[in-house]
């Protein structure tokens, strides 16, 4: 009867932690969420098999994890080089016929994970895609024409702004200067800090999403 | 922002439940049982059992009160032993065991010792 007792406050107690956590913990699985996920159950479940353990162990180890994931999860939503940091980048492993060897060295992948994973999202043929990018939560996303037909992607939109900050790599990468793209943002009349995605296109065209 | 600080609420309030359980209650209950029991040792040294027998009720009286709070927080197996080590050392003194109930003193003062060192935020228990 104890044991069903502290079950229930447990599972009470879980339940709370992860709607305190938000739904990203049940969505997109970073891998460190999932690493999350599983030391709260591991810590739910310590209280429950051990009936000599006092229950405020479990209940206070929880509620360490849980302030220590929601302060980071708001570290990496505020900042940029955080959410590098704790979440990764997205890496782009095959680009118009090219592989990026260096990125599948770093993210420990072969030649046969990267044609699986391309099998599974129903491609059988390289030449059928433009792009293949491994993202930050280990899903692989695709990037092709709908038909044979269909217009080539020819490079994938590249993020200039991101949550009001300006990502100089990437103006870098497009051999854009500051200054140009104050210009643009002058233009549609929008200071940097209001918008939230800004990128600029395959037709190398700026566009800005306000917050 | 917000489930930071109810989250950091949360952990606020199980931080000061822990520190008012840990300096209201471990700390001053063992010290006055590491301060005690050699004094109740040397009673039984001396073989002055009435007053020994009249320490012995009264700190197990305390002891039994302690423990209804003591219980939410620390593990049961460590209660249990200083429940059986006390009972003990009740029938040793009754009995005028007296080199039982000495042994048994220097148990329980361990007994209560342990407590306090598992329970003090110390680097020791940390790693």
């Amino acid at each position: 009867m104890i044991v069903v007792i502290r079950a229930m406050i447990l599972y009470a107690v879980l339940l709370l932690a992860m709607r305190i956590m938000g739904k990203g913990e049940l969505g997109e699985l970073q891998p460190f969420d999932l690493a999350v996920s599983l030391a709260l159950a591991e810590l739910a479940v310590m209280p429950m098999e051990d009936l000599d353990a006092p229950l405020i162990h479990g209940l206070i180890a929880t509620a360490v994890i849980m302030f220590l994931q929601c302060l980071i999860s708001y570290i990496s939503l505020k900042s940029n080089s955080a959410r590098k940091i704790i979440c990764g980048t997205p890496s782009i492993i095959y680009d118009h016929g090219k592989f990026n060897v260096k990125d599948m060295n770093k993210l420990r992948i072969n030649i046969n994970d990267v044609l699986g994973q391309m099998r599974l999202k129903g491609y059988y043929n390289l030449k059928d895609i433009d792009y293949l990018i491994m993202e930050t939560n280990g899903e692989v996303s695709i990037i092709a024409p709908e038909s044979q037909n269909a217009k080539r992607v020819k490079r994938i939109p590249i993020a200039t702004i991101l949550d009001g900050k300006i990502m100089y790599d990437n103006l870098e990468r497009l051999n854009i200067t500051r200054e140009d793209l104050d210009k643009k943002l002058k233009k549609e009349n929008l200071r940097y800090k209001d918008v939230l995605y800004g990128f600029v296109d395959e037709d190398d065209k700026f566009v800005f999403y306000k917050r | 922002m917000r489930m930071v600080v109810i989250s950091l609420i949360i952990l606020m309030i199980m931080i000061s439940i822990w520190a008012w359980f840990y300096y209201g209650s471990v700390g001053p209950v063992t010290s006055f049982y590491r301060d005690n029991l050699p004094v109740l040792s040397d009673l039984v040294k001396d073989e002055n059992w009435d007053r020994a027998m009249k320490d012995i009720k009264e700190y197990t009286d305390k002891w039994y009160e302690v423990k209804k709070l003591w219980m939410y927080f620390i593990n049961q197996k460590d209660l249990d032993n200083i429940d059986s080590s006390l009972e003990q050392l009740n029938i040793y003194i009754e009995n005028k065991e007296k080199i039982l109930a000495q042994a048994e003193l220097e148990h329980l003062i361990v007994l209560f010792r342990i407590i306090d060192e598992n329970e003090c935020l110390s680097l020791e228990n940390i790693f």
